[in-house]
Formats: structure tokens, C-alpha cells, sequence
């Protein structure tokens, strides 16, 4: 899949058409300096005192790669 | 015994939790109470799950208390005593018994630097607490009785003395001088540029002109910003990618996973505005000189609180930079 689609206009000509590898990418991009916080779970102990599990969402596949390098 | 009691001589409470005395001590690995509970272990740790990413609970051995009871001791006028009322928390950084945090992948860093904002975040907003207070021990020169990797945060009912000191101070500068002090000595250090140790985008880590240990390292926010909670998406990336470049560093230094104690300075939760006055900052101190010599707090330091050292930070940061410089090529 490449970038961009091109459809008719209806005036002979064409638009250009983003696919949606563009929106997944600049999604991913924008998401890079954005606050995100992990999911957490609090639970009670048997003993009264709380414990919260934080466990992180799944990262983008742009991120992935940016640390791989 | 659960109670504050008022040293008027130094102007501090010193806080009095006497079961802590029986807390567990440097317990086998397959005791280990931080671990996760082992599907069909007969051993049930503080975390009842097989396996966890990051996790928080209220110590069971706190040294304060969120419902704390009155104090035994009334104390007098002159030495009175309060109720140790506060909450203490222990942060679990992996469940991998072996990791510490200078192993973790800047990722899991990235994350814990989340979990400490919402601490941050939730403990202050306790009508109670004035101070949350985020700290590791590492290491059994330190002290640790649990060498699983992880942190404490202490939620304290007042400003500790050491942070109220350096909010005096800066109160101060920014008085006469109408500027941040950390932000003068972060320019300064950058200028200066022999006692830098890792520079990232929004944060350095530096040992400071007058340390008082040989490998005290402070690392600094360049954006003058009170608490770890503001800090945005991308300085808490850059927190962790400095974090681990210093850390890394630190155990290459010897040879072996160096002990430390780290803290966090930032403004109280006490709902005064320290704005320009608190700037969000992390401060390590390895008790090595050498790999095989520690620094002991004796009669100058711990009587009269002058600190003599034997070597000099832009000695000591050389040695460690190109330390942090050959472990991440």
C-alpha cells in the first residue's frame, strides 16, 4: 500500500487521497510526545492495606523502533 | 510505638516506628517477599499474582501510618510529640528478582517514571500530606534488607528538613536574584561542562561543584518545573534515557552493581505556590570511593555537618563520563 490514493475529482482531474498507512504513521507520531500513562489496577489485601498492579497498553510500532535504534 | 517526636534543638521530628524492628532481613532468593506468588508455591509473597510489570503497595513495616494512632508519650511543651500519621509505600520495578534499575529497558524506566508522577500525584492530594517523598536504597552497603529491585515513597504530614533547606534557599536567590537557582546552576554546570555526565534533550546529569560524595550525581530538568507529575510525554522519556546512561555508567565504574541512595526533590503538596522556587530534581549518592573503600558520615560530617572529601567532582566526573561514554557505544 503505498501513501496516498488518487480518485477523481470530477472535473477531470484527480485527489490525492491519504491511505491508511499515513494516519497510522502520523497517529504514532503524535502520540511520541504526548502524555500516556500506564492502566492500573488497585486491589485490596486480605490485611486492609491496597496494592496497584500498573501495567502498560500496547506501544506503537513507531516507538518500538526508535528505541531499537 | 508509632509517633513523631520534636527535637528542638535542630528544629526536626524524628519519627519512632518500633515494629520495624522485626521487619524481614535479607531473606533467601526463594523467600524473597517482593517476588511474584508462584502458581502451586507454598510461599505466598506481598504480590498474590504470577507475574506483574510494576507495582505499589502500603508497606507493611511503615515507618508512618495513614491512621495513626495518638502518641504513647505526650512529651512536654518543650519536646512535644504527634501521631507518625502518614503513608509509606513500596514500588516493585519488575518482577525479575535479579534486574536492578539500571537494567531495565529505557521502556520499563519510561513507565516507572509514570508510576512515580502518579504517586506523586495521589499521595499529595491527601489532605494530610505535605511532602511526598520518592527514594531508592540499594545495595547491602546501604542498608537494604530486600534486595528485590525497587523503591520507597514516604508520604510525610510536614516538609522534611533537607527539602525544606533547599526551598529556603531558593526562595532566597529567587528574591534577590528574580531567577531559579537550579535553573542558574544547571547553566552554570553546562557552561562549565567538566562536571557533566550525560546531557539529554530536557535532562543532565552532573556531578555538582561541592558534592559531598565522590560519585554524587544530581540530574536536573532543564524546563524549570516543580514536580515530576508536570512533566511532559517527551521529558519523561528523556528522564529515563538519562537515567539509564548514568546508571549504567555507575556500574561500570567498579565493576559491579553499585549501591546508592536516590531521591527526588520537588515542591511540597502543602498548597503553597513554589513555582519558580521547586525545580523537579533526582540525587544520587554511591557510598564507594573506591571499589573496595566507602565514605563514612563521621565526626566532621555527622557532628558538624562539614563534609571533607578527598578528591574533587571534576576528577570523579571524568572517571565516571568516560565510564557512561564507553558503556553505551
Amino acid at each position: 500500500m503505498d501513501l496516498y490514493d488518487l480518485e477523481a475529482d470530477g472535473a477531470n482531474g484527480f485527489l490525492r487521497v491519504e491511505t491508511p498507512v499515513v494516519r497510522a504513521f502520523r497517529s504514532a507520531a503524535e502520540n511520541l510526545g504526548k502524555d500516556r500513562f500506564m492502566n492500573k489496577v488497585r486491589e485490596t489485601q486480605d490485611d486492609g492495606r491496597y496494592i496497584i498492579f500498573y501495567h502498560s497498553e500496547d506501544e506503537p510500532e513507531v516507538e518500538a523502533k526508535e528505541e531499537r535504534e | 510505638v508509632n509517633e513523631l517526636r520534636w527535637d528542638p534543638t535542630k528544629k526536626e521530628w524524628v519519627a519512632y516506628a518500633t515494629h520495624r524492628q522485626d521487619r524481614t532481613f535479607l531473606p533467601p532468593k526463594e523467600y524473597c517477599p517482593l517476588c511474584p506468588t508462584k502458581e502451586g508455591n507454598a510461599f505466598p509473597t506481598e504480590v498474590p499474582r504470577p507475574s506483574y510489570e510494576i507495582v505499589v503497595f502500603e508497606n507493611r513495616f511503615p515507618s508512618l501510618v495513614r491512621s495513626a494512632p495518638d502518641p504513647e508519650d505526650e512529651g512536654s511543651a518543650l519536646t512535644p510529640t504527634a501521631p507518625g500519621r502518614g503513608v509509606c509505600e513500596v514500588v516493585l520495578y519488575t518482577d525479575d528478582h535479579n534486574a536492578t534499575l539500571a537494567t531495565l529497558e529505557v521502556e520499563r524506566i519510561r513507565n516507572l517514571v509514570d508510576v512515580w508522577a502518579d504517586r506523586y500525584e495521589e499521595l499529595g492530594s491527601l489532605e494530610f500530606v505535605r511532602y511526598v517523598f520518592i527514594f531508592e536504597n540499594k545495595g547491602e552497603a546501604i542498608g537494604v534488607t530486600l534486595s528485590h529491585p525497587h523503591g520507597q515513597i514516604y508520604a510525610y504530614p510536614f516538609i522534611p528538613p533537607r527539602p525544606r533547606r533547599e526551598l529556603d534557599a531558593a526562595g532566597e536567590y529567587r528574591q534577590r536574584r528574580g531567577a531559579c537557582l537550579y535553573c542558574d546552576l544547571l547553566s552554570q554546570e553546562h557552561r562549565d561542562g567538566r562536571r557533566v555526565l550525560a546531557r539529554g534533550e530536557h535532562f543532565t546529569a552532573f556531578i555538582p561543584f561541592y558534592a559531598r560524595f565522590p560519585y554524587e550525581a544530581h540530574v536536573y530538568a532543564t524546563r524549570c518545573v516543580p514536580t515530576i507529575a508536570a512533566l511532559s510525554g517527551d521529558e519523561r522519556r528523556d528522564l529515563a534515557r538519562v537515567l539509564k546512561r548514568l546508571l549504567v555508567g555507575y556500574d561500570a565504574l567498579f565493576g559491579f552493581s553499585l549501591p546508592y541512595m536516590m531521591f527526588m526533590h520537588q515542591a511540597p503538596t502543602d498548597g503553597a505556590d513554589y513555582d519558580g522556587v521547586a525545580h523537579f530534581h533526582i540525587e544520587f549518592y554511591p557510598p564507594n570511593r573506591t571499589a573496595e573503600k566507602l565514605k563514612y558520615l563521621a565526626g566532621s560530617e555527622t557532628g558538624a555537618g562539614v563534609f571533607v572529601m578527598d578528591v574533587v567532582p571534576e576528577q570523579t566526573a571524568r572517571e565516571l563520563r568516560e565510564k557512561i561514554k564507553s558503556s553505551s557505544s
